[in-house]
Protein backbone atom coordinates (compact mmCIF):
# COMPACT_ATOMS: atom_id res chain seq x y z
CA UNK A 1 0.00 0.00 0.00
CA UNK A 2 2.83 2.30 0.50
CA UNK A 3 3.94 2.48 -2.97
CA UNK A 4 0.62 4.22 -4.06
CA UNK A 5 1.35 7.79 -5.15
CA UNK A 6 -0.82 10.18 -4.24
CA UNK A 7 -1.85 13.38 -6.06
CA UNK A 8 -4.03 16.30 -5.01
CA UNK A 9 -5.00 19.33 -7.99
CA UNK A 10 -6.41 21.89 -6.19
CA UNK A 11 -8.22 23.95 -9.39
CA UNK A 12 -11.50 25.90 -10.50
CA UNK A 13 -14.33 24.66 -12.10
CA UNK A 14 -13.69 25.04 -16.09
CA UNK A 15 -9.62 25.05 -15.88
CA UNK A 16 -9.48 21.34 -16.54
CA UNK A 17 -8.14 19.89 -13.72
CA UNK A 18 -10.52 16.82 -13.52
CA UNK A 19 -9.44 16.25 -17.66
CA UNK A 20 -5.87 16.61 -16.76
CA UNK A 21 -6.42 14.35 -13.98
CA UNK A 22 -8.05 11.48 -16.31
CA UNK A 23 -5.88 12.32 -18.39
CA UNK A 24 -2.82 11.40 -16.52
CA UNK A 25 -4.85 8.02 -15.29
CA UNK A 26 -5.17 7.57 -19.07
CA UNK A 27 -0.77 7.49 -19.23
CA UNK A 28 -0.55 5.63 -16.95
CA UNK A 29 -2.50 2.89 -17.80
CA UNK A 30 -0.88 3.03 -21.03
CA UNK A 31 2.26 2.27 -18.67
CA UNK A 32 0.25 -0.68 -16.89
CA UNK A 33 -0.05 0.91 -13.94
CA UNK A 34 -2.89 1.07 -11.58
CA UNK A 35 -4.87 3.82 -10.87
CA UNK A 36 -7.82 6.28 -9.92
CA UNK A 37 -9.06 9.64 -11.04
CA UNK A 38 -11.89 11.01 -9.24
CA UNK A 39 -13.20 14.62 -8.49
CA UNK A 40 -13.90 16.10 -4.55
CA UNK A 41 -17.48 16.92 -5.44
CA UNK A 42 -19.92 19.89 -4.26
CA UNK A 43 -22.08 21.89 -6.49
CA UNK A 44 -20.62 22.50 -9.60
CA UNK A 45 -19.66 25.74 -10.94
CA UNK A 46 -17.74 27.49 -13.16
CA UNK A 47 -15.10 29.20 -11.23
CA UNK A 48 -15.59 27.64 -7.90
CA UNK A 49 -12.43 26.04 -5.96
CA UNK A 50 -12.20 21.93 -6.13
CA UNK A 51 -9.67 19.07 -5.50
CA UNK A 52 -9.31 16.40 -8.09
CA UNK A 53 -7.39 13.45 -6.96
CA UNK A 54 -5.26 10.60 -8.66
CA UNK A 55 -3.30 7.33 -6.98
CA UNK A 56 -0.62 5.45 -9.28
CA UNK A 57 0.15 2.04 -8.10
CA UNK A 58 1.97 -1.14 -9.38
CA UNK A 59 -0.41 -3.08 -7.88
CA UNK A 60 -4.48 -3.00 -7.83
CA UNK A 61 -5.95 -0.14 -5.94
CA UNK A 62 -8.64 -0.57 -3.45
CA UNK A 63 -8.93 2.73 -1.02
CA UNK A 64 -12.10 4.12 -2.13
CA UNK A 65 -11.62 7.25 0.03
CA UNK A 66 -10.11 11.06 -0.36
CA UNK A 67 -6.67 11.55 -0.60
CA UNK A 68 -5.58 13.27 2.60
CA UNK A 69 -2.02 13.03 2.46
CA UNK A 70 -0.72 12.94 -0.97
CA UNK A 71 3.15 13.11 -2.34
CA UNK A 72 2.18 15.64 -4.78
CA UNK A 73 0.10 18.53 -5.00
CA UNK A 74 -1.03 20.42 -8.46
CA UNK A 75 -2.00 23.93 -7.57
CA UNK A 76 -3.59 24.56 -11.19
CA UNK A 77 -4.81 27.63 -9.85
CA UNK A 78 -2.25 30.51 -8.26
CA UNK A 79 -4.85 32.38 -6.81
CA UNK A 80 -5.60 29.51 -4.20
CA UNK A 81 -1.91 29.55 -2.94
CA UNK A 82 -2.85 31.07 -0.22
CA UNK A 83 -5.87 28.68 1.05
CA UNK A 84 -3.79 24.82 1.05
CA UNK A 85 -2.20 24.23 4.24
CA UNK A 86 0.71 22.44 2.74
CA UNK A 87 2.18 21.35 6.34
CA UNK A 88 -1.47 19.62 7.12
CA UNK A 89 -1.92 18.44 3.66
CA UNK A 90 1.32 16.87 1.88
CA UNK A 91 3.38 14.22 3.06
CA UNK A 92 7.07 15.08 4.17
CA UNK A 93 9.61 15.46 1.26
CA UNK A 94 6.24 16.09 -0.90
CA UNK A 95 6.06 17.75 -3.87
CA UNK A 96 4.61 20.91 -5.34
CA UNK A 97 4.02 22.28 -8.89
CA UNK A 98 2.52 25.37 -8.99
CA UNK A 99 0.79 26.99 -12.46
CA UNK A 100 2.25 30.60 -11.45
CA UNK A 101 4.42 33.23 -14.03
CA UNK A 102 6.80 34.12 -10.82
CA UNK A 103 9.56 31.94 -9.55
CA UNK A 104 9.81 29.28 -6.90
CA UNK A 105 11.52 32.06 -4.16
CA UNK A 106 8.38 34.37 -4.64
CA UNK A 107 5.70 32.10 -4.28
CA UNK A 108 7.49 30.37 -1.51
CA UNK A 109 6.01 33.30 0.44
CA UNK A 110 2.64 32.93 0.27
CA UNK A 111 2.82 29.47 0.99
CA UNK A 112 1.82 28.29 4.35
CA UNK A 113 4.46 25.53 5.09
CA UNK A 114 5.94 24.81 8.18
CA UNK A 115 8.54 22.28 9.49
CA UNK A 116 7.99 19.59 6.69
CA UNK A 117 10.54 19.71 4.04
CA UNK A 118 9.01 19.69 0.59
CA UNK A 119 10.28 20.28 -3.16
CA UNK A 120 8.55 22.98 -5.25
CA UNK A 121 8.46 23.72 -8.46
CA UNK A 122 6.85 26.64 -10.96
CA UNK A 123 5.56 26.25 -13.88
CA UNK A 124 3.64 29.39 -16.36
CA UNK A 125 1.37 26.30 -17.59
CA UNK A 126 -1.19 29.61 -18.38
CA UNK A 127 1.35 31.48 -20.81
CA UNK A 128 2.37 28.39 -21.83
CA UNK A 129 -1.29 27.55 -22.59
CA UNK A 130 -1.85 30.62 -24.44
CA UNK A 131 0.63 30.68 -26.48
CA UNK A 132 0.33 27.65 -27.93
CA UNK A 133 -3.76 27.00 -27.39
CA UNK A 134 -5.26 30.56 -27.38
CA UNK A 135 -6.70 29.74 -24.20
CA UNK A 136 -6.09 28.83 -20.60
CA UNK A 137 -6.83 25.43 -20.30
CA UNK A 138 -3.37 25.03 -18.73
CA UNK A 139 -3.85 21.22 -17.75
CA UNK A 140 -1.53 19.79 -20.54
CA UNK A 141 1.40 22.11 -19.74
CA UNK A 142 0.97 20.76 -16.02
CA UNK A 143 0.67 16.92 -17.13
CA UNK A 144 4.25 17.84 -19.12
CA UNK A 145 5.86 19.33 -15.96
CA UNK A 146 4.31 16.41 -14.03
CA UNK A 147 6.35 14.21 -16.17
CA UNK A 148 9.39 15.67 -15.95
CA UNK A 149 9.13 16.05 -12.22
CA UNK A 150 8.37 12.73 -11.59
CA UNK A 151 9.05 10.30 -13.90
CA UNK A 152 6.14 8.44 -13.41
CA UNK A 153 5.04 8.73 -16.68
CA UNK A 154 6.42 8.97 -20.27
CA UNK A 155 5.92 12.10 -22.76
CA UNK A 156 5.38 9.82 -25.23
CA UNK A 157 2.88 7.82 -23.26
CA UNK A 158 0.73 10.69 -23.15
CA UNK A 159 1.44 11.71 -26.07
CA UNK A 160 -0.42 8.79 -27.36
CA UNK A 161 -3.56 8.97 -25.41
CA UNK A 162 -3.96 12.37 -26.13
CA UNK A 163 -4.21 11.52 -30.03
CA UNK A 164 -6.80 8.80 -29.26
CA UNK A 165 -8.37 11.15 -26.80
CA UNK A 166 -8.50 14.18 -29.05
CA UNK A 167 -8.53 13.04 -33.11
CA UNK A 168 -11.93 12.66 -33.57
CA UNK A 169 -13.47 15.74 -31.86
CA UNK A 170 -10.11 18.12 -32.66
CA UNK A 171 -8.68 16.22 -35.49
CA UNK A 172 -4.51 16.82 -36.15
CA UNK A 173 -3.99 20.60 -35.81
CA UNK A 174 -5.24 20.70 -31.85
CA UNK A 175 -3.27 17.51 -31.03
CA UNK A 176 0.02 19.03 -32.25
CA UNK A 177 -0.56 22.37 -30.64
CA UNK A 178 -1.57 20.43 -27.25
CA UNK A 179 1.69 18.55 -27.91
CA UNK A 180 3.96 21.54 -28.19
CA UNK A 181 2.80 23.13 -25.01
CA UNK A 182 3.48 19.43 -23.27
CA UNK A 183 6.63 19.62 -24.70
CA UNK A 184 7.29 23.10 -23.69
CA UNK A 185 6.14 22.42 -20.06
CA UNK A 186 8.48 19.59 -19.69
CA UNK A 187 11.08 22.06 -20.78
CA UNK A 188 10.34 24.88 -18.55
CA UNK A 189 9.39 23.66 -15.44
CA UNK A 190 11.69 24.57 -12.56
CA UNK A 191 12.72 24.13 -8.98
CA UNK B 1 4.43 -0.47 -23.13
CA UNK B 2 1.25 -0.89 -22.45
CA UNK B 3 -0.86 -4.96 -22.80
CA UNK B 4 -3.28 -3.00 -23.82
CA UNK B 5 -5.96 -5.19 -20.74
CA UNK B 6 -6.93 -1.89 -19.24
CA UNK B 7 -9.14 0.91 -20.17
CA UNK B 8 -9.89 3.46 -17.64
CA UNK B 9 -12.91 4.42 -16.78
CA UNK B 10 -15.41 5.39 -14.37
CA UNK B 11 -18.40 3.51 -13.10
CA UNK B 12 -20.72 5.16 -14.66
CA UNK B 13 -19.36 4.87 -18.23
CA UNK B 14 -18.14 1.24 -16.78
CA UNK B 15 -21.86 0.34 -16.89
CA UNK B 16 -22.74 2.38 -19.85
CA UNK B 17 -20.01 0.22 -21.82
CA UNK B 18 -21.31 -3.33 -20.43
CA UNK B 19 -25.09 -1.88 -21.61
CA UNK B 20 -23.18 -1.30 -25.07
CA UNK B 21 -21.50 -4.56 -25.33
CA UNK B 22 -24.76 -6.22 -23.89
CA UNK B 23 -27.31 -4.38 -26.69
CA UNK B 24 -30.23 -4.50 -24.81
CA UNK B 25 -33.55 -4.41 -27.43
CA UNK B 26 -34.58 -1.71 -25.11
CA UNK B 27 -33.80 1.48 -22.78
CA UNK B 28 -35.60 3.64 -21.31
CA UNK B 29 -34.33 5.97 -18.82
CA UNK B 30 -34.18 9.38 -17.33
CA UNK B 31 -31.25 10.85 -16.13
CA UNK B 32 -30.77 11.65 -12.05
CA UNK B 33 -27.19 12.49 -10.65
CA UNK B 34 -24.84 10.18 -10.55
CA UNK B 35 -26.48 7.84 -12.54
CA UNK B 36 -26.80 10.50 -15.51
CA UNK B 37 -23.43 9.58 -17.19
CA UNK B 38 -24.85 5.64 -17.22
CA UNK B 39 -27.47 6.86 -19.85
CA UNK B 40 -25.66 9.53 -21.17
CA UNK B 41 -22.56 7.95 -22.28
CA UNK B 42 -25.11 5.21 -23.61
CA UNK B 43 -27.13 7.64 -25.89
CA UNK B 44 -24.36 8.31 -27.18
CA UNK B 45 -23.81 4.81 -28.21
CA UNK B 46 -27.00 5.05 -29.68
CA UNK B 47 -26.67 7.76 -31.39
CA UNK B 48 -23.31 6.69 -33.11
CA UNK B 49 -25.17 3.18 -34.16
CA UNK B 50 -23.14 1.48 -31.97
CA UNK B 51 -25.90 -0.45 -30.79
CA UNK B 52 -29.23 -1.65 -32.25
CA UNK B 53 -31.18 -0.77 -29.12
CA UNK B 54 -34.49 1.18 -29.06
CA UNK B 55 -33.93 4.05 -26.67
CA UNK B 56 -37.10 5.62 -25.48
CA UNK B 57 -36.34 9.08 -23.73
CA UNK B 58 -38.88 9.39 -21.10
CA UNK B 59 -40.60 12.37 -18.86
CA UNK B 60 -40.16 10.37 -15.38
CA UNK B 61 -38.72 7.04 -13.62
CA UNK B 62 -41.92 5.86 -12.99
CA UNK B 63 -42.21 5.89 -17.05
CA UNK B 64 -38.99 4.21 -17.75
CA UNK B 65 -39.38 1.58 -15.33
CA UNK B 66 -43.21 1.37 -17.32
CA UNK B 67 -41.80 1.26 -20.68
CA UNK B 68 -38.81 -1.61 -19.47
CA UNK B 69 -41.76 -3.29 -17.89
CA UNK B 70 -43.87 -3.12 -21.40
CA UNK B 71 -40.87 -3.72 -23.66
CA UNK B 72 -39.90 -6.95 -21.29
CA UNK B 73 -43.37 -8.08 -21.72
CA UNK B 74 -43.80 -8.38 -25.24
CA UNK B 75 -40.36 -10.20 -25.04
CA UNK B 76 -37.71 -7.72 -25.44
CA UNK B 77 -33.67 -7.27 -23.52
CA UNK B 78 -34.85 -4.26 -21.85
CA UNK B 79 -32.51 -1.91 -19.41
CA UNK B 80 -32.78 1.15 -17.57
CA UNK B 81 -30.41 2.94 -14.88
CA UNK B 82 -31.45 5.05 -11.92
CA UNK B 83 -30.87 6.50 -8.23
CA UNK B 84 -32.23 7.65 -5.27
CA UNK B 85 -35.22 9.74 -6.23
CA UNK B 86 -35.70 8.16 -9.18
CA UNK B 87 -35.66 4.61 -8.02
CA UNK B 88 -37.79 6.18 -5.19
CA UNK B 89 -40.64 7.11 -8.36
CA UNK B 90 -40.24 3.76 -9.93
CA UNK B 91 -41.69 2.32 -6.68
CA UNK B 92 -44.86 0.87 -7.88
CA UNK B 93 -44.06 -0.16 -10.92
CA UNK B 94 -40.54 -2.22 -9.41
CA UNK B 95 -42.91 -4.57 -7.64
CA UNK B 96 -45.13 -4.76 -11.09
CA UNK B 97 -41.77 -5.70 -12.91
CA UNK B 98 -40.88 -8.28 -10.46
CA UNK B 99 -44.20 -9.84 -10.07
CA UNK B 100 -44.44 -10.29 -14.10
CA UNK B 101 -41.37 -12.07 -13.62
CA UNK B 102 -39.45 -9.38 -16.24
CA UNK B 103 -35.74 -9.73 -16.61
CA UNK B 104 -34.75 -6.32 -16.83
CA UNK B 105 -31.63 -5.20 -15.85
CA UNK B 106 -31.43 -1.71 -13.70
CA UNK B 107 -27.90 -0.34 -12.84
CA UNK B 108 -28.15 1.95 -9.46
CA UNK B 109 -25.70 4.54 -8.61
CA UNK B 110 -26.71 4.37 -5.10
CA UNK B 111 -27.35 7.44 -3.72
CA UNK B 112 -28.83 9.43 -0.39
CA UNK B 113 -32.69 9.53 -0.76
CA UNK B 114 -33.69 13.53 0.18
CA UNK B 115 -34.34 15.03 2.29
CA UNK B 116 -32.50 17.02 2.76
CA UNK B 117 -31.23 16.95 -0.88
CA UNK B 118 -27.79 15.15 -0.64
CA UNK B 119 -26.22 13.60 -4.76
CA UNK B 120 -23.87 11.45 -2.72
CA UNK B 121 -23.34 7.81 -2.08
CA UNK B 122 -25.07 5.88 0.12
CA UNK B 123 -27.73 2.94 0.07
CA UNK B 124 -30.89 3.97 1.41
CA UNK B 125 -32.06 3.73 -2.06
CA UNK B 126 -31.39 0.27 -2.64
CA UNK B 127 -32.60 -0.83 0.79
CA UNK B 128 -35.67 1.12 0.63
CA UNK B 129 -36.47 -1.55 -2.87
CA UNK B 130 -35.56 -4.36 -1.15
CA UNK B 131 -39.08 -6.11 -0.27
CA UNK B 132 -39.73 -5.09 -4.00
CA UNK B 133 -39.09 -8.51 -5.39
CA UNK B 134 -35.94 -7.38 -7.10
CA UNK B 135 -32.30 -9.43 -7.52
CA UNK B 136 -29.73 -6.79 -5.82
CA UNK B 137 -26.27 -7.63 -6.65
CA UNK B 138 -23.66 -5.27 -4.98
CA UNK B 139 -20.57 -4.38 -6.59
CA UNK B 140 -17.04 -2.62 -4.46
CA UNK B 141 -15.16 -1.33 -7.61
CA UNK B 142 -15.58 -0.64 -11.05
CA UNK B 143 -14.56 -4.23 -12.44
CA UNK B 144 -17.16 -5.63 -10.31
CA UNK B 145 -19.54 -3.18 -11.89
CA UNK B 146 -18.85 -4.25 -15.43
CA UNK B 147 -18.57 -8.19 -14.45
CA UNK B 148 -22.11 -7.31 -12.79
CA UNK B 149 -23.63 -6.51 -15.37
CA UNK B 150 -22.57 -9.20 -17.80
CA UNK B 151 -23.56 -11.94 -14.95
CA UNK B 152 -26.56 -10.08 -14.17
CA UNK B 153 -28.11 -10.55 -17.62
CA UNK B 154 -27.27 -14.58 -17.30
CA UNK B 155 -29.12 -14.38 -14.08
CA UNK B 156 -32.08 -12.61 -14.61
CA UNK B 157 -33.04 -14.95 -17.85
CA UNK B 158 -32.26 -18.10 -16.17
CA UNK B 159 -35.14 -20.42 -16.61
CA UNK B 160 -35.62 -20.99 -13.16
CA UNK B 161 -35.23 -17.04 -12.38
CA UNK B 162 -37.02 -14.89 -14.90
CA UNK B 163 -36.53 -11.76 -12.38
CA UNK B 164 -35.36 -7.99 -13.11
CA UNK B 165 -31.99 -7.80 -11.51
CA UNK B 166 -30.28 -4.43 -10.21
CA UNK B 167 -26.50 -3.97 -10.26
CA UNK B 168 -25.55 -1.66 -7.19
CA UNK B 169 -22.90 0.66 -7.39
CA UNK B 170 -21.81 3.58 -4.98
CA UNK B 171 -22.96 7.11 -6.35
CA UNK B 172 -19.93 8.97 -7.26
CA UNK B 173 -17.43 7.46 -4.75
CA UNK B 174 -17.50 4.66 -7.91
CA UNK B 175 -19.66 6.59 -10.17
CA UNK B 176 -17.40 9.18 -10.72
CA UNK B 177 -13.90 7.60 -10.10
CA UNK B 178 -11.85 6.63 -13.47
CA UNK B 179 -10.58 3.03 -12.43
CA UNK B 180 -8.31 0.12 -14.36
CA UNK B 181 -11.60 -2.26 -16.07
CA UNK B 182 -10.28 -4.91 -18.08
CA UNK B 183 -13.49 -5.60 -20.30
CA UNK B 184 -14.29 -8.51 -22.28
CA UNK B 185 -14.51 -8.53 -26.05
CA UNK B 186 -17.13 -7.68 -27.89
CA UNK B 187 -17.35 -11.16 -29.01
CA UNK B 188 -16.69 -13.07 -25.86
CA UNK B 189 -19.89 -10.97 -24.34
CA UNK B 190 -21.70 -11.84 -27.49
CA UNK B 191 -21.21 -15.59 -27.44
CA UNK B 192 -21.50 -15.43 -23.44
CA UNK B 193 -25.05 -14.02 -23.53
CA UNK B 194 -26.37 -15.53 -26.02
CA UNK B 195 -29.94 -14.83 -27.87
CA UNK B 196 -32.49 -14.83 -25.37
CA UNK B 197 -33.29 -18.47 -24.14
CA UNK B 198 -36.15 -20.25 -25.55
CA UNK B 199 -38.25 -19.67 -22.69
CA UNK B 200 -37.58 -15.90 -22.27
CA UNK B 201 -41.10 -15.00 -24.73
CA UNK B 202 -42.76 -12.65 -23.53
CA UNK B 203 -45.86 -12.77 -21.58
CA UNK B 204 -47.91 -11.67 -24.69
CA UNK B 205 -48.00 -14.13 -27.59
CA UNK B 206 -50.14 -13.82 -30.84
CA UNK B 207 -52.83 -16.40 -31.25
CA UNK B 208 -52.79 -16.99 -27.29
CA UNK B 209 -54.46 -13.87 -26.14
CA UNK B 210 -54.27 -13.21 -22.10
CA UNK B 211 -54.76 -10.78 -19.95
CA UNK B 212 -51.71 -9.33 -17.63
CA UNK B 213 -51.56 -7.91 -14.29
CA UNK B 214 -55.74 -7.93 -13.77
CA UNK B 215 -57.64 -7.42 -10.35
CA UNK B 216 -56.36 -10.91 -8.30
CA UNK B 217 -58.32 -10.51 -4.98
CA UNK B 218 -58.50 -13.20 -1.70
CA UNK B 219 -59.05 -16.15 -3.98
CA UNK B 220 -55.14 -16.05 -5.56
CA UNK B 221 -53.25 -13.09 -5.15
CA UNK B 222 -51.36 -14.97 -1.97
CA UNK B 223 -50.82 -18.13 -4.63
CA UNK B 224 -48.97 -15.69 -6.99
CA UNK B 225 -46.82 -13.86 -3.99
CA UNK B 226 -45.93 -17.51 -2.88
CA UNK B 227 -44.70 -18.19 -6.78
CA UNK B 228 -42.55 -15.34 -6.39
CA UNK B 229 -40.91 -16.14 -2.94
CA UNK B 230 -40.34 -19.72 -4.51
CA UNK B 231 -38.40 -18.05 -7.51
CA UNK B 232 -36.86 -15.97 -5.21
CA UNK B 233 -35.43 -19.35 -3.44
CA UNK B 234 -34.12 -20.74 -6.64
CA UNK B 235 -31.76 -17.33 -7.39
CA UNK B 236 -28.54 -18.35 -5.55
CA UNK B 237 -27.58 -21.44 -6.67
CA UNK B 238 -28.48 -19.77 -10.09
CA UNK B 239 -25.79 -17.36 -9.12
CA UNK B 240 -23.27 -19.99 -8.00
CA UNK B 241 -23.53 -21.75 -11.39
CA UNK B 242 -23.01 -18.25 -13.38
CA UNK B 243 -20.23 -16.89 -11.15
CA UNK B 244 -18.80 -20.61 -11.75
CA UNK B 245 -19.17 -20.50 -15.21
CA UNK B 246 -18.35 -16.86 -15.78
CA UNK B 247 -14.71 -17.92 -13.63
CA UNK B 248 -14.75 -21.17 -15.98
CA UNK B 249 -15.06 -19.12 -19.52
CA UNK B 250 -12.93 -15.80 -18.18
CA UNK B 251 -10.63 -16.74 -15.59
CA UNK B 252 -12.82 -13.91 -13.04
CA UNK B 253 -13.73 -15.92 -9.76
CA UNK B 254 -16.90 -14.39 -7.75
CA UNK B 255 -18.72 -15.20 -5.09
CA UNK B 256 -21.86 -14.88 -3.81
CA UNK B 257 -20.26 -13.81 -0.37
CA UNK B 258 -16.57 -12.95 -0.75
CA UNK B 259 -13.81 -13.95 2.10
CA UNK B 260 -10.71 -11.70 2.28
CA UNK B 261 -8.12 -13.34 4.91
CA UNK B 262 -10.66 -14.94 7.19
CA UNK B 263 -9.65 -18.46 7.46
CA UNK B 264 -7.71 -17.94 10.15
CA UNK B 265 -9.74 -14.40 11.69
CA UNK B 266 -10.76 -14.34 14.88
CA UNK B 267 -13.04 -11.10 13.86
CA UNK B 268 -14.05 -9.69 10.58
CA UNK B 269 -15.64 -6.75 9.25
CA UNK B 270 -18.77 -7.55 7.11
CA UNK B 271 -20.14 -4.67 4.71
CA UNK B 272 -21.22 -3.89 1.03
CA UNK B 273 -19.78 -1.94 -2.17
CA UNK B 274 -16.78 0.40 -2.38
CA UNK B 275 -16.04 0.61 1.87
CA UNK B 276 -15.23 -3.09 1.21
CA UNK B 277 -12.07 -1.91 -0.41
CA UNK B 278 -10.70 0.29 2.07
CA UNK B 279 -11.34 -2.47 4.66
CA UNK B 280 -9.11 -4.78 2.81
CA UNK B 281 -6.58 -2.39 2.90
CA UNK B 282 -7.19 -1.95 6.54
CA UNK B 283 -7.00 -5.54 7.30
CA UNK B 284 -3.69 -5.60 5.18
CA UNK B 285 -2.18 -3.40 7.49
CA UNK B 286 -3.09 -4.70 11.00
CA UNK B 287 -2.43 -8.50 9.59
CA UNK B 288 1.51 -7.10 9.41
CA UNK B 289 1.02 -6.22 13.34
CA UNK B 290 -0.34 -9.57 13.96
CA UNK B 291 -4.01 -8.63 14.40
CA UNK B 292 -6.28 -11.81 13.11
CA UNK B 293 -8.72 -9.69 10.86
CA UNK B 294 -10.47 -10.49 8.05
CA UNK B 295 -13.16 -9.00 6.01
CA UNK B 296 -16.51 -10.34 4.40
CA UNK B 297 -18.48 -9.06 1.88
CA UNK B 298 -21.98 -10.32 0.55
CA UNK B 299 -22.22 -9.37 -3.49
CA UNK B 300 -25.92 -10.54 -3.35
CA UNK B 301 -28.29 -8.95 -0.61
CA UNK B 302 -31.36 -10.33 -2.04
CA UNK B 303 -31.87 -12.71 -2.18
CA UNK B 304 -30.30 -12.94 1.33
CA UNK B 305 -27.79 -15.22 1.64
CA UNK B 306 -28.76 -16.36 5.17
CA UNK B 307 -27.40 -19.79 5.01
CA UNK B 308 -24.46 -18.73 3.39
CA UNK B 309 -23.74 -15.65 5.79
CA UNK B 310 -24.38 -17.61 8.78
CA UNK B 311 -21.80 -20.58 8.21
CA UNK B 312 -19.42 -17.83 7.89
CA UNK B 313 -19.74 -15.84 10.66
CA UNK B 314 -20.72 -18.40 13.38
CA UNK B 315 -16.86 -19.20 13.88
CA UNK B 316 -15.75 -16.29 14.78
CA UNK B 317 -15.52 -14.03 18.03
CA UNK B 318 -16.22 -10.58 17.01
CA UNK B 319 -18.45 -9.24 13.56
CA UNK B 320 -19.00 -5.70 12.70
CA UNK B 321 -21.38 -5.00 10.69
CA UNK B 322 -21.54 -2.02 8.23
CA UNK B 323 -24.20 -0.73 7.19
CA UNK B 324 -24.56 2.51 4.45
CA UNK B 325 -28.30 3.33 5.50
CA UNK B 326 -30.23 3.49 8.55
CA UNK B 327 -33.41 1.96 9.18
CA UNK B 328 -34.94 4.88 11.61
CA UNK B 329 -36.31 3.23 14.55
CA UNK B 330 -35.05 -0.35 13.87
CA UNK B 331 -31.66 -2.29 13.23
CA UNK B 332 -30.34 -1.22 10.15
CA UNK B 333 -30.73 -3.72 7.33
CA UNK B 334 -27.72 -6.08 7.06
CA UNK B 335 -27.14 -5.93 10.75
CA UNK B 336 -30.98 -7.20 11.11
CA UNK B 337 -31.02 -9.43 8.72
CA UNK B 338 -27.42 -11.06 9.97
CA UNK B 339 -28.75 -11.15 13.20
CA UNK B 340 -31.86 -13.31 12.46
CA UNK B 341 -29.99 -15.58 10.27
CA UNK B 342 -27.33 -16.02 13.15
CA UNK B 343 -30.51 -16.73 15.65
CA UNK B 344 -29.78 -21.13 14.85
CA UNK B 345 -26.98 -21.04 16.43
CA UNK B 346 -26.66 -21.38 19.86
CA UNK B 347 -23.09 -20.52 20.29
CA UNK B 348 -22.64 -16.98 18.30
CA UNK B 349 -20.06 -14.25 17.94
CA UNK B 350 -20.31 -10.60 19.07
CA UNK B 351 -21.92 -8.78 16.63
CA UNK B 352 -21.79 -4.77 16.47
CA UNK B 353 -23.74 -2.59 14.18
CA UNK B 354 -22.10 0.11 12.39
CA UNK B 355 -24.05 2.92 10.49
CA UNK B 356 -22.00 5.01 8.01
CA UNK B 357 -20.93 7.28 5.38
CA UNK B 358 -24.43 8.48 4.82
CA UNK B 359 -24.77 11.44 2.17
CA UNK B 360 -21.60 9.97 0.89
CA UNK B 361 -20.22 11.07 4.26
CA UNK B 362 -15.85 9.08 3.46
CA UNK B 363 -15.52 6.04 5.28
CA UNK B 364 -11.74 6.66 6.20
CA UNK B 365 -9.40 4.36 7.16
CA UNK B 366 -8.72 6.10 10.49
CA UNK B 367 -12.58 5.68 11.23
CA UNK B 368 -12.75 1.63 10.06
CA UNK B 369 -9.81 1.66 12.21
CA UNK B 370 -11.94 2.75 15.14
CA UNK B 371 -13.71 -0.25 14.30
CA UNK B 372 -11.28 -2.48 14.39
CA UNK B 373 -10.17 -1.62 17.51
CA UNK B 374 -13.68 -1.68 18.95
CA UNK B 375 -13.53 -5.55 17.22
CA UNK B 376 -10.21 -5.98 19.80
CA UNK B 377 -11.76 -5.06 22.97
CA UNK B 378 -14.93 -7.13 22.15
CA UNK B 379 -13.67 -10.07 20.98
CA UNK B 380 -12.60 -11.37 24.67
CA UNK B 381 -14.70 -8.81 27.00
CA UNK B 382 -18.10 -8.94 24.89
CA UNK B 383 -17.76 -4.94 25.70
CA UNK B 384 -20.36 -3.23 22.67
CA UNK B 385 -22.11 -6.40 21.94
CA UNK B 386 -25.49 -5.96 19.67
CA UNK B 387 -24.67 -1.94 20.11
CA UNK B 388 -25.43 0.28 17.57
CA UNK B 389 -22.45 2.89 16.64
CA UNK B 390 -22.91 6.10 14.01
CA UNK B 391 -19.37 5.73 12.62
CA UNK B 392 -17.86 9.04 12.65
CA UNK B 393 -21.24 11.41 13.20
CA UNK B 394 -20.70 14.73 14.92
Amino acid sequence: MSKVFEITWYGRGGLGAKTGAILLADAAIAADKYVQAFPEYGPERQGAPLKVYNRISDDPIRLHTAVTEPNFIIVIDPSLLENINFEDELKEDGMILVNTDKNVDEIKKRMKTGKKNFKIYALDATAISMKHLGKNIPNIAILGGFAKITGLIRLDEIKKHLHAKLITKYGEDIIKKNVLALESAYEEVKQ
Amino acid sequence: MSSGRFIAVDGADTAAFAMKQIDPDVVAAYPITPQTEIVMKFSEYVANGEVKTRYVTVESEHSAMSACVAAAAAGARAMTATAANGLALMWEILYIAASYRLPIIMGVANRALSGPINIHGDHSDAMGARDSGWVQLYSENNQEVYDNYIMALKIAEHKDVMLPVMVNQDGFITSHSVENVEPLTDEQVRDYIGKKPAHFKGLLTYGKPVTIGPLDLQDYYFEHKMQQHTAMQKVLPVIKEVQEDYFKKFNRKYEIIEKYKADDAEMVIVGMNSVMGTVKDLVDELREKGVKIGAIKPRVFRPFPKNEIADILKNFKAVAILDRADSFGSFAPLYAETLAAMYKFEKRPYIRSYIHGLGGRDTTMELLGTVANDLIKMKDSGEGHLSEAYLGVR
